[in-house]
């Protein structure tokens, strides 16, 4: 059949395209009448939720009003093609041909609103779209919009235009163009049949309101390819024009104008059907391209899913009081999961629904359908803004999570990428999905990048020591006795598919240690250090498992008691201290840890009066958090975070000035004691941070080796496949000891503050070949041990301790001679390839200034600042520690020293 | 809520916002709240100036418009189109209530 020379009258089983569409039309109008009986224009989405759930006919005749509705389109367009082929606009007169032009666009108006009629997502966004389209035609526009579609609260207006005004105008025109109304009988029943198998097994569209993709009908996707090229969407309505004028000039043209402009729109056709499926089958979410061979491509494209009507079931046994409507919807999942234990009131089905967290399709009756694209561990970042953080939910944590540096992970990256020698700073924003394949990438690939919150849970189950990741499920999952039980039965079951689970695992606030344990307990090893427990080098067959002096991690690393953290042995949780807009983030992206990092001793140990909140300064979030929680204290004033200005939520103040905290745990209430006089009057310390003074141990970690093979293979938790790369660690040395103090420099500000032996290692990049790429290096890094104690530590345990100032384990000497004052070191450990003691940060009475730490802020004591230190311990070997000299010292050391006798002989000149 | 008031003029549409929103990015039907940390506060219409689609979502960081794509910063001023125009910015007031109107069509 040749397209466009040839005069042809085309007959389907004889009968033309036009009697095809007059046939699909009355189907469509009649079907129209018995779906406005259950069809409710005041609730539309919700009317056609219980149509699709509980009403199986009305289903069925919904889908045969749909699909009637498509084939009338597609045949109304072939009867104006095959017209246009035998010259069949010359036959009509004028003014019958203009009418007939302009219903092109009244069926296309029919057809559209139709599909906004069904008031899901889609369609409430096609209709923002043609609202603003007729807006903005000049002059009558706003009146063109308010008369055809009418005010935006009311879909009335729009409902009676396509039952009645349009529909009666369509018939008219039929009518007068054709003389017939009523189509032919062979038409009408082959047409049916058709429809009635289609609406049998193939269900009309309902967008669920969650899926981020929004499109428009099929018909309209090649318009909406159109109207993206154009940043002023007017010029469509001129296209439109000009093809209108084009069609209806058609019959006053001349042979060969009449065969160009009939040329013009055929090409139009095949150009706006190319866009078509171009704008259905390739846009996928944001106006992305998606191929077919993408993973995603079946959860963006909206493809037809076989799933017949259940006339047969007896719907009447459904208990309809599991139904709830949920944003103007209900759900089938209900149907076999209704009887699910175990929510949390606010992410209950009763509350948010179930495809608010596993998506799905909540309309269909039949496992497999209700189960196409349903997530069944939702909360991993990668897909939480599906779940977790769609507008009518958490939007806003979600992105701040994914920008926090529990996601991004971007110190453990730029100062890896530093130490190995790949940056030439340590601080640069990263982010750890980012990595490429260089050296120090496959270093974090391979060793660290399981350890942020971007990485997927893929198993259910609590969140326990050797968990990583899991998104918002990291902190906020918890199971039951009763859900970690039937977890087990399941793990047990040789037939997962068909097993039924009873109880669903809460999604809650409690939010115990055991959350941040597993990735804690590595790198600063924090969470280990708060329970007191320092690693050793021993192995399980190395001790007696039941001596209480050892733990064993379920990843078989031994640990051995020392001392735990003040506020552990109180009973405070690490939320009690670190709040939401720490660990979730604040939007903002910080290069390293302690930039996020909200909290301060100062905020709790105030010096004098707190600054305070009221309820009412509660943000949104504060305040639903501060209602689920029910702390009851009347006339509650909360303590303002100095660095955040946010309310502590657990915390309040008396009358009496005094301030408490609430543990978010189990409710009780402790005493916070404000700063202690030595801390207030204390002059000589005023840079000191908190805890200088406070920290009990931390972990030092020393001279490991670490080389990198290149042929060997390696498990990369990021791609999650073993590829070629494998750094080896070989341990050092690890002990648990006092911190050494160091100069921090931010803001213009100084401060001293602990440090730790961060990166004591030698490095070699090239083991395994004949090259050596052997590397040094001697780095240490700011760290919060969180070993907090009342320090039993005294005036020595710093002065006298040569690891305060850098020099390593030892002995700090001080010898008085004739008059002369001098102090040495004698170190415990060997000096190493760069003639400093193993665990040194600088040499005795030196100091370095270049690739010292992992902080472009932070540095060692200078000379003239460890001689001032070693001078008070000097006089600490003559005087009492709590001697009136030394005390006042405290409060003025220049006035002291310069006082001090003959026989007071220091080292170091003035 | 939409309100219509005397106050602000008949034919102004206004929409009461609650004071304590959380900081970051809120989509709250017909506008789009933007808190920052130190408590500055803009509001948007989350309409779409190129073709009135209602903008709810971020996606990587960007106010995302899900009909055709077009992006904006945080700040309402456009990155990619086919918008030309950035997100218009809304005049909104405290009232006696503690909470905000936002002025949502002039």
């Amino acid at each position: 059949m040749k397209i466009f020379n040839t005069h042809i009258e085309i007959k389907i089983l004889n009968s033309s395209f036009g009697m095809f569409a007059i046939a699909n039309i009355l189907i469509c109008g009649l079907s129209g009448v018995f779906l406005a009986i259950p069809y409710d224009i005041t609730n539309p989405y919700e009317s056609i939720s219980r149509i699709l759930l509980f009403n199986p006919p009305a289903s069925f005749i919904r889908n045969i009003h749909y699909w009637s509705a498509q084939l009338f389109l597609i045949f109304t367009l072939l009867h104006i093609w095959d017209h246009f082929k035998k010259q069949g606009e010359k036959k009509v007169k004028g003014p019958v041909w203009l009418r007939l032009t302009l219903s092109i666009l009244i069926v296309f108006f029919v057809m559209l609103s139709g599909f906004i009629l069904k008031a899901d997502a889609d369609s409430m966004q096609a209709r923002r779209i043609l609202t603003t389209l007729l807006e903005g035609i000049p002059f009558i526009g706003t009146i063109l919009s308010y008369s055809f579609i009418g005010p935006e609260s009311s879909l009335q207006l729009l409902y009676v235009h396509h039952i009645a005004t349009t529909t009666i105008i369509i018939f008219i025109l039929i009518y007068e163009h054709a003389r017939n109304v009523w189509g032919t009988l062979n038409a009408f029943i082959r047409s049916l049949i058709l429809l009635v198998l289609l609406s049998y097994f193939i269900s009309a569209p309902l967008h669920d309101n969650l899926d981020p993709v929004v499109k428009g009908p099929w018909y309209f996707t090649g318009l909406q390819e159109i109207l993206h090229w154009l940043s002023r969407p007017a010029w469509s309505m001129v296209i439109i024009l000009v093809l209108l004028a084009v069609t209806y000039y058609i019959p006053r043209l001349n042979n060969f104008k009449e065969k160009f402009a009939k040329q013009i729109i055929y090409y139009s056709f095949f150009f706006y059907l190319g866009l078509t499926f171009i704008g259905f089958y390739l846009r996928g979410e944001n106006w992305r391209l998606i191929w077919p061979w993408n993973e995603s491509y079946l959860e963006e494209i909206w493809l037809p899913t076989i799933e017949r009507i259940h006339f047969m079931d007896n719907l009447e046994e459904i208990p309809k009081g599991n139904f709830q409507t949920v944003f103007n919807r209900q759900e089938s999942c209900l149907l076999c999961h209704g009887g699910m234990k175990g929510f949390t009131l606010s992410h209950s089905p009763q509350a948010i629904g179930c495809i608010s967290c596993h998506q799905g399709n909540p309309f269909a009756l039949d496992k497999k359908a209700a189960h196409h694209n349903m997530v069944t561990i939702p909360g991993n970042l990668a897909d939480a803004y599906r779940s977790c953080g769609t507008a009518n939910c958490h939007p806003e944590i979600v992105t701040r999570v994914n920008l926090g540096i529990m996601n991004t992970a971007s110190g453990m990256v730029s100062v890896d990428k530093y130490v190995l020698g790949e940056l030439d700073h340590p601080s640069k924003l990263s982010r750890i999905e980012e990595l490429g394949h260089s050296p120090a990438d496959i270093h974090l690939r391979t060793l660290c990048a399981s350890c942020h919150i971007g990485n997927t849970k893929t198993e259910y189950g609590p969140a326990e020591q050797l968990s990583r990741g899991g998104g918002c499920l990291a902190c906020h999952i918890n199971y039951s006795a009763e859900a970690g039980k039937e977890l087990k039965n399941f793990k047990a079951s040789k037939n997962k598919n068909d097993f039924v689970f009873n109880f669903h695992p809460s999604i809650d606030l409690n939010i115990s240690n055991d959350h941040c344990f597993g990735c804690h307990s590595r790198s600063g090893r924090i969470s280990t250090n708060y329970e007191g427990w320092h690693e050793t080098q021993l192995k399980k067959e190395d001790i007696d498992i039941n001596d209480k002096k050892y733990k064993l991690l379920d990843d078989k690393r031994v640990f051995t008691f020392i001392e735990a953290d003040v506020h552990h042995s109180k009973g405070l949780l690490c939320i009690d201290c670190h709040s939401s807009y720490e660990l979730m983030g604040d939007g903002k992206q910080y290069m390293h840890k302690e930039q996020q990092v909200k909290i301060s001793c100062e905020d709790c140990h105030h010096k004098e009066k707190p600054d305070l909140l009221t309820i009412s300064q509660l943000d949104a979030d504060a305040q639903k958090i501060y209602a689920i929680k029910k702390w009851r204290i009347e006339d509650q004033k909360f303590i303002k975070g100095s660095k955040s200005g946010l309310a502590l939520i657990n915390t309040y103040v008396n009358k009496y000035d005094s301030a408490f905290l609430i543990s978010k745990g189990n409710g009780s209430i402790h005493y916070m004691k404000k700063q202690g006089i030595v801390c207030l009057q204390d002059n000589a310390h005023k840079r000191l941070g908190c805890e200088t003074c406070h920290t009990s141990w931390v972990p030092r970690c020393i001279s490991c080796h670490t080389e990198y093979r290149s042929d060997e293979m390696a498990f990369d938790h990021l791609s999650k496949v073993e590829k070629k790369g494998k750094w080896i660690e070989h341990a050092g040395n690890f002990d648990a000891g006092p911190p050494t103090l160091a100069i921090f420099n931010i803001d213009n500000k100084t401060q001293i503050k602990t440090v730790v032996p961060g990166m004591v290692l030698t490095i070699d990049k090239e083991a395994g070949s004949n090259r050596k790429f052997f590397k040094p290096e001697r780095f240490f890094a700011p760290a919060s041990a969180h070993t907090i104690i009342k320090p039993k530590n005294n005036c020595k345990a710093c002065h006298l301790n040569p690891i305060t100032y850098g020099y390593g384990e030892g002995k700090l000497i001080y010898k008085t001679e004739n008059l002369k004052s001098t102090v040495s070191f004698i170190a415990s450990y060997e000096n190493l390839y760069d003639n400093l003691p193993a665990d040194a940060w600088i040499g005795f009475l030196m100091t370095r200034t270049e690739r010292v730490a992992t902080r472009d802020y932070i540095r060692p004591f200078n000379v003239q600042e460890q001689h001032r230190i070693l001078t008070v311990g000097a006089c600490l070997n003559c005087h009492a520690e709590d001697s009136k000299v030394m005390l006042k010292s405290l409060i003025d050391y220049r006035v002291v020293y310069e006082a001090r006798t003959a026989a007071c002989v220091l080292p170091f000149s003035k | 809520m939409v309100l219509r008031s005397k106050k602000y003029g008949m034919g102004k549409k206004l929409k009461e916002i609650p004071a304590n929103l959380t900081v970051g990015i809120s989509f709250i039907e017909e506008v789009i709240v933007v808190k920052e940390s130190s408590g500055d506060l803009k509001m948007f219409s989350s309409k779409c100036p190129h073709l009135g689609c209602r903008i709810n979502k971020m996606d990587n960081g960007v106010i995302t418009c899900p009909c055709h794509g077009s992006t904006f910063n945080t700040d309402g001023s456009i990155i990619k189109g086919p918008a030309a125009n950035s997100l218009k910015e809304l005049n909104f007031e405290l009232n006696e209530t503690g909470n905000y109107i936002v002025e949502i069509n002039t």
